[in-house]
């Protein structure tokens, strides 16, 4: 059987992150995710393409076409919920399992996205970071929002994200020593 | 308080690569500085840290003969709160 599309698995990903959210603010997190990634990485997790709509950005096509994908598979629920006294939808996860095709950076993003705003309500993730995002502040209203010029690889030397993960891995590993052990070889080496 | 300051094996070799990005002459200053704020970090980890991803980042100014370099590094504490492990080390980059 093959595999989920990217857009599926960011969505489901997402949802083991932060289970029982709406289609509002799992759109918003996508969203913000590849604003992330494109800020720290210079490229983004999803395919989505990004339209100012009534409610901010969304690719509604691709959104509910990965939305339909995982309900029909019975990777995820969805159920009528009221939302702050709106009459809105719970999204779940369920026990099929999903073989993800993200990389270790792409998988923190995403799930740092879920865990940092998963009790924030939409009027507040919209006001507080959405709208204030640079593709937004100039975007026009049905229109593909600009997200390139957000886009940024690290420079050689720069904090890189990836790098960040594997130091983390290390010490995980024990692959650690005394800083000042450290220091003293620099010191033998570049000073001597 | 003071934690027992570590590196990891990556977070060395991002130190080593920055510290040789740097002319000869300058190395010593950059080596000094470095030991200064990772041993005012292990005294007073937590304040004005800024956040990569949820991980807190101590990021620093110094001067090597008259030139600013803006470095920063991550960390982490241990659970038992006895070290402080530096986990990236890195060019500090300006804002887009």
């Amino acid at each position: 059987m093959p595999g989920l599309s990217r857009n599926a698995q960011v969505l489901r990903y997402l949802l083991d992150v932060a289970p029982g959210v709406g289609h509002t603010l799992l759109a918003k997190f996508a969203y913000l995710a590849d604003l992330a990634a494109r800020e720290y990485v210079g490229s983004p997790i999803s395919e989505m393409r990004y339209r100012y709509d009534n409610h901010g950005p969304f690719d509604a096509v691709a959104f509910y076409s990965a939305r339909d994908e995982l309900l029909e598979g019975g990777f995820i629920t969805e159920e009528d919920a009221d939302i702050g006294g709106y009459a809105g939808f719970e999204l779940r996860p369920t026990d099929r399992v999903v073989t993800f095709e993200f990389a270790d950076w792409e998988a923190e993003i995403l799930s740092f996205v879920g865990r940092k705003f998963a009790s924030w309500t939409a009027r507040e993730l919209c006001d507080r970071k959405v709208y204030a995002s640079l593709p937004m502040k100039n975007a026009v209203p049905g229109r593909l929002l600009d997200m390139d010029q957000v886009n940024r690889e690290p420079e050689e030397l720069e904090f890189n994200l990836e790098r960040l993960l594997a130091g983390e891995r290390s010490a995980d590993e024990q692959r650690a020593r005394p800083l000042a052990d450290v220091l003293h070889e620099l010191r033998a080496r570049h000073i001597g | 308080m003071s934690y027992a300051l570590d590196i990891s094996d990556e977070a060395t070799e991002d130190l080593s690569v920055l510290i040789e990005s740097l002319p000869r002459s300058q190395r010593a200053d950059a080596i000094e500085a470095v030991e200064q704020e990772f041993q005012r970090l292990s005294t007073n980890p937590l304040p004005k840290a800024r956040l990569y991803f949820g991980r807190p980042a101590h990021e620093f100014v110094f001067k090597t003969e008259g030139i600013t370099q803006h470095w920063g590094a991550t960390y982490r504490i241990s659970e038992d709160e006895t070290c402080l492990v530096v986990t990236h080390v890195y060019k500090v980059r300006h804002s887009i």
